[in-house]
Parts: C-alpha cells; structure tokens; sequence
C-alpha cells in the first residue's frame, strides 16, 4: 500500500507537468493537428446552425487542399444550449484540448459567459456573430459583425443624412445597448429623437397599434422597430392599418429575413435595415466563394453564414502567415500584431490589434425591399462616425 | 386624447385575447380539463391553412383544411386523455397537456422554423370607421364578432339543447354519467374535435395582426388563460369582458412613456387583483 502511494505520488509530477505544458502550449504538438475550437448555440433555437456548417465547410477545405504547413485543421465545436455553464465547461474543454483560437462562433451566450475566462486563458476569439455588447468589451474578443447595436447607430445615422428624417421614434426592448447607441447617434448627428420608447417586452406582445398610435401622434417620419421579424412584421402590418404607410420602416439587421420578406414584401412599404456584410442576395464577385461554399455544405445564404465565413478564413490567413510554430501564444501574438485582413464582403480591412476592445468592422450597406425583393438602397459600404461600447 | 386614443387602438384588439380566453373556457367548461394545448393546436390548424396557401391553394380548400387539421391533432389529444386520463385528478390532467404544449411548440420550431413569420391571408384588412382617431379594419371587427358568437353558441348549446345537457353530466360527473347510459367518452372526443377546429379557425383570424411566428402564436396562451381568469374560469361573458379589458388597459398604458414599460405586467396585475376580490368571501380555513 505505502509502495503503491508513492508510486502514485512519483507518477503524478510527471503527468502533472505534461499536462500543464500542453494545456499551455495550445495545439497538439508541432505535427498533428492545429486546434480550433468554436462555439454555437445550437438549441432550443438553431441560432448557429448555418455559421457552424460554413465554418466546418472552409476547414475542410483547407484540409483538402494540403492543410497548413502540412498540418490539417481540427474544429473542435459545441452547442452551448444557450446555457452558461455548458458555454463555460466547452470554452474550458477547448482550451484543455490545446485550441490555439476560438473562431467562427455563433452564440447568444458566449461572450458574456467566457469573455474572462478568454482573457485568462489568453486565447483569442474571431467570433462570426457577437450577438451581445460583452462581444465588443473584451480584449480577447473580434466580432466580424458590426453588431445589434452598432445596427441601431447605423440605421438612424442613415435616415437622418440620406433619408432626411428629422422626427425618428424608437421603439426597441430595454436595455443597455439600446441606451448607448443612441446615445452614440444623438452626439454624432446632434438630433434628438421624437419618441425613444424602450418598453417592447422581449417576448413580444399580441398588439402594436397603441404604439403605432402614438407614432403616428408624434407626427413620425421615420420609425425604428428593435424586434425580431415576426415581430416587426406585426408592428409594420399595425402600422399599415392605421394609415402609416409613406413613412420610413427601418429595423435591426435581424428581421433581415426570408420571412420578413415574403410577409411585407409586396406592400410597397418603405423599409430599411442594415446588412452587416455584402448583402446575402447580391451575385457578385465578393460573395462568390461563400455561396459557393455554402451551396457544397448545404447552408442557407445568411448573414450568419457570412460573419462565420469571414471569422475562418481570417484565421486561415493569420495561421498562414506565422513563420515558426502554430500554437496558441503564435497565434494570439499574431492577432495582436494587427496586420490587416483583406476582404472585399465588408467595407474595411479586418484588424485585430491590442486595444482593450474590438469592433474590427464598422462598415454596413443599407438594404430596402423593392418590387417584392431585397435591393441595396445604394452601392457602397457606408460607415459609422463611432463604435458603441 | 392620446390616452383616449390607444385606449380604443387596445381596446379594439383585445378581441384577440377574449376570443382566445372563450376557447380556453369552453374546452373547460365542456371537458373539465385545463387544456394547455389549445393555442399550439390552433397554430397548427392556422400553419397548415397557411402553408397551403402559399402554394396557391384556394382559401374555400385551405381554410376548412387548416379546421380539419385543429380538429385533428386536438382529437388526438383527447383520445389519450379520455383513454389514459379520464379518471386522472385535474391537475394530473393539466400536467399531462402542459407537457404536449411543450412537445406542439417544438414540432412547430421543426416543420414550420422558429421565428419565421408568415404571409397570413388578411381579406378583412381594409378600414371599417375610424373611431378617436384610430382606424378600426374589419378584421379587428370580425374578431369581435366571432369572440362574441363564441360567447353565445356554447351558452346556449349548454343550456337548450340535449346533446348540452349531456356535455354538462359528462363534465360534472363523468362516471355517473356513464352508468346512466351517456356516452362519455365519445361525446368527449367529439368535444375535443370541435374546439380544436374552433380555435383553428380563431388562430387563423387573429394571425395576420399578431407575431405570427409559430411560438409567438402558441404563447398568446398567458393572454387566452388571463382573460378567462377574469370571468374566473367560469363566466363565458366575464371572459369575452375580461378579454377586451385586457387589450384596453394595454393600449392606455401605451399612452405613457414611463407606464409603457408596465404594460404587458399590469394586466397580469389586475388578474391577480380581480381573483383576490373574486375570492373575497372565501374562508381560507374552511377545506374544499
């Protein structure tokens, strides 16, 4: 028995100090697979499903063509369930596993779940979607999109200079977003707006007429709606029954949706939203290669595919430019090293850097419905005065 | 008159949640079952209408289609609770549907997506008057309508007609009404079947002005139970009343920028409020 226990005890600094070396080290040593980890909430609601398939779809196809340096790409991924915990233990999981960057994620939990843990753990994260402010606060995090509320600057910063709205009215859920994009818009424009209403319960509620009443009695140029799209259809709709319908709809980047489209689309309704990336509908030379891919992987075309495309093939570039050894502490340095990632699906070269937070992408196009389909109000990439942080 | 205004744009609309909370009713009423599944089964009869009529089916085929599907899928519902849980205690039987909400909600997710909104048909949508300033379409008139034909027939099926005499033994005493000779469980199928239709056709009605997404539709269920709880899950009047009061203390709220934000807690409010003075006389010490 004392033999046995000291034989442990023996064993156990070894074992120790093999794990500890690789946990730090990132990787899996320097000829077998480079680990990537990527986070995706998945269930109840399949908020990551496509950007996961497209992620997965430009790995494998680094690994088809050769890998990197010989070595091919393992994606390690999880559905965190939009859970805390499950976003944590995976984070921890991909880390233990000698990740080297957390990339392409997806997920309506794990910037607010592991933006410390990130930090400590000096990892970095190219997230495809950050659906929250914690993805643009945290030194370790790059979301490729502008944001939900960058969204919110972006489309009242539009109305106001191209469309000429003066009296905008807002009506969004509560929240600290919210608060700080307009805050954001009302210095950079010195408007005001004439109704800035933060009451939308999240779940949505069964009728929109009392608000769009008060719209309409504010004498309202332009509204902005801050819902999902089955509930901006039924705001427009109330809208629409009471007579509102030469004024300016604009909503968030997230009722940019098939279904929004086949609901309003042949109302000759005047609307407005952000597109965080080239446009999903456009044919042309930037899009090319994402729907080709997602065409091979089967995804829809989505903005979600979009951000999660740009988030891996960033990482490919940066994997490809390291000279020396891919591990997580080359990779982290090269992320903060900054060199720009070029790319023509947004607006502005993507860089990384070493400032406490990143919003790498502050370009948006501004997309309307026109006969019945997605149209660009205009051709070029627009861009906010300022980041909200 | 702003406040007079969304009052009335509230008002107008809780025909919404009156004709929903007289479903819930009624299925109790008839089947002394607090059914949870009514709005998801009503959501699916109004998807199945819709996603025939995107591909052009005729509204004659697709509405009656989208009716047969409700009435379906609630006949299903009642075959395992007449098979399984006739005999069951009431809140067995609230579980029991509770846990088949939970199981609609996520077969609609599946076969219809999540969030995704669709193109309801709207044939009633032009403007009927404009009262205070808020225009009222004929759909918010149609609603009404039907929540108040929804009020009246089970009333007076109940109280005139044989087949409503039988429907009440069954539903206050099932097992006596067997042994006299009553057929309980058929009439319960039959029952289940009609509401299931009923709301079918409610869902179809209300869809085109709410968040029509399929979860959205199902969780209209909170309003449906809050408006029959002002009738006190007894009165269909109090429920079709409770209804329209629901949608008109919702609309004056909207009317306040720093009540807004109240309004959709408010109203569960007042329930819990109009139940404390419901149950006034009630001596908490004295056993059921």
């Amino acid at each position: 028995m004392h033999i046995r226990t000291r034989l442990r005890r023996a064993m156990a600094l070894p074992v120790a100090a093999a794990l500890l070396l690789s946990a730090c080290s990132g990787g899996t040593g320097q000829d077998g697979p480079i680990v990537v980890g990527g986070l995706f909430t998945n269930t109840p609601i399949p908020f990551g499903v496509s950007a996961q398939a497209i992620a997965q779809g430009v790995f494998d196809q680094v690994n088809a063509e050769g890998g990197i340096k010989g070595r091919t790409i393992e994606y390690l991924t999880a559905d965190d369930a939009n859970q805390s915990a499950t976003a944590s233990a995976s984070a921890r999981r991909f880390v233990d596993e000698g990740a080297v960057a957390v990339v392409g994620s997806a997920s309506l939990i794990d910037c607010s779940a592991n933006a410390a843990f990130y930090t400590q753990s000096s990892i970095m994260a190219i997230d495809g979607v950050g659906a929250n402010l914690p993805c643009f606060q945290s030194s370790n995090i790059a979301a490729v999109n502008i944001g939900p509320f960058n969204s919110i600057t972006a489309i009242l910063e539009y109305s106001a200079s191209e469309l000429g709205n003066v009296a905008q009215c807002l009506f969004s859920a509560p929240g600290e977003g919210a608060d700080l994009a307009v805050a954001v818009f009302e210095r950079s424009t010195g408007q005001k707006l004439a109704i800035y209403d933060t009451s939308l319960p999240p779940t949505g509620e069964g009728d929109y007429t009392g608000l769009i009443v008060r719209a309409k009695n504010a004498g309202c140029d332009a509204v902005v709606f801050l819902g999902t799209d089955s509930q901006s259809v039924a705001f427009i709709n109330a809208g629409v029954s009471q007579g509102m319908t030469d004024i300016d709809y604009l909503l968030s980047s997230n009722a940019f949706t098939a279904g929004l489209l086949s609901a309003l689309g042949d109302k000759g309704l005047h609307i407005y939203l952000p597109s965080e990336f080239n446009p999903f509908f456009v044919d042309d030379q930037a899009n090319k290669e994402w729907k080709a891919l997602a065409d091979k992987v089967g995804a829809d075309y989505s903005s979600f595919g979009q951000g999660s495309y740009l988030a891996s093939t960033w990482l490919v570039a940066v994997l490809r430019s390291i000279d020396g050894d891919i591990t997580r502490e080359s990779v982290t340095q090269a992320l903060l090293m900054g060199d720009p990632f070029q790319t023509s699906m947004v607006g502005q070269p993507l860089v990384f850097g070493d400032a406490s937070t990143h919003a790498p992408n502050l370009s948006y196009k501004v997309v309307t419905i026109a006969g019945g389909a997605w149209a660009l109000a205009e051709d070029g990439f627009r861009s906010l005065s300022e980041p909200v942080k | 008159m702003l406040t007079i205004s969304t009052t009335i744009a509230g008002l107008a609309n809780g025909g919404v949640y009156a004709l929903l909370g007289l479903c819930a009713l009624i299925t109790f009423k008839l089947l002394a079952v607090v059914d949870f599944t009514f709005t998801a089964v009503g959501a699916l009869g109004a998807y199945a209408m819709v996603m025939l009529y995107e591909v052009n089916v005729p509204l004659w085929i697709a509405v009656p289609a989208g009716i047969a599907t409700g009435m379906a899928v609630h006949l299903l519902v009642g075959v395992v609770m007449v098979h399984y849980f006739s005999e069951g205690r009431a809140e067995v039987k609230a579980a029991v549907t509770i846990t088949m909400f939970t199981a609609f909600i996520a077969l609609g997710g599946m076969l219809f997506g999540v969030s995704r909104p669709r193109d309801f048909p709207d044939p009633f949508r032009f403007a009927a008057v404009e009262l205070g300033g808020v225009t009222i379409t004929w759909t918010v008139i149609v609603v009404a309508l039907l929540a108040v034909l929804f009020t009246v027939l089970p009333a007076l099926v109940l109280r005139r007609t044989r087949i409503g005499l039988l429907l009440r033994a069954v539903a206050a005493r099932p097992m006596t009404a067997q042994l006299i000779g009553v057929p309980a469980g058929r009439l319960a199928l039959g029952v289940w079947a009609i509401t299931g239709g009923a709301v079918a056709l409610a869902m179809m009605v209300i869809a085109p002005s709410v968040p029509n997404d399929f979860s959205s539709l199902g969780l209209l269920l909170t309003w449906a139970f809050a408006a029959a709880l002002v009738g006190g899950f007894t009165s269909l009047v109090g429920a079709l009343v409770g209804g329209f009061a629901l949608g008109a203390l919702q609309g004056f709220l909207a009317s306040f920028p720093e009540l807004s934000v109240y309004r959709s807690v408010l109203p569960l409010l007042v329930i819990v409020l109009v139940l404390f003075w419901r149950q006034r006389h009630a001596r908490w010490d004295a056993t059921a």
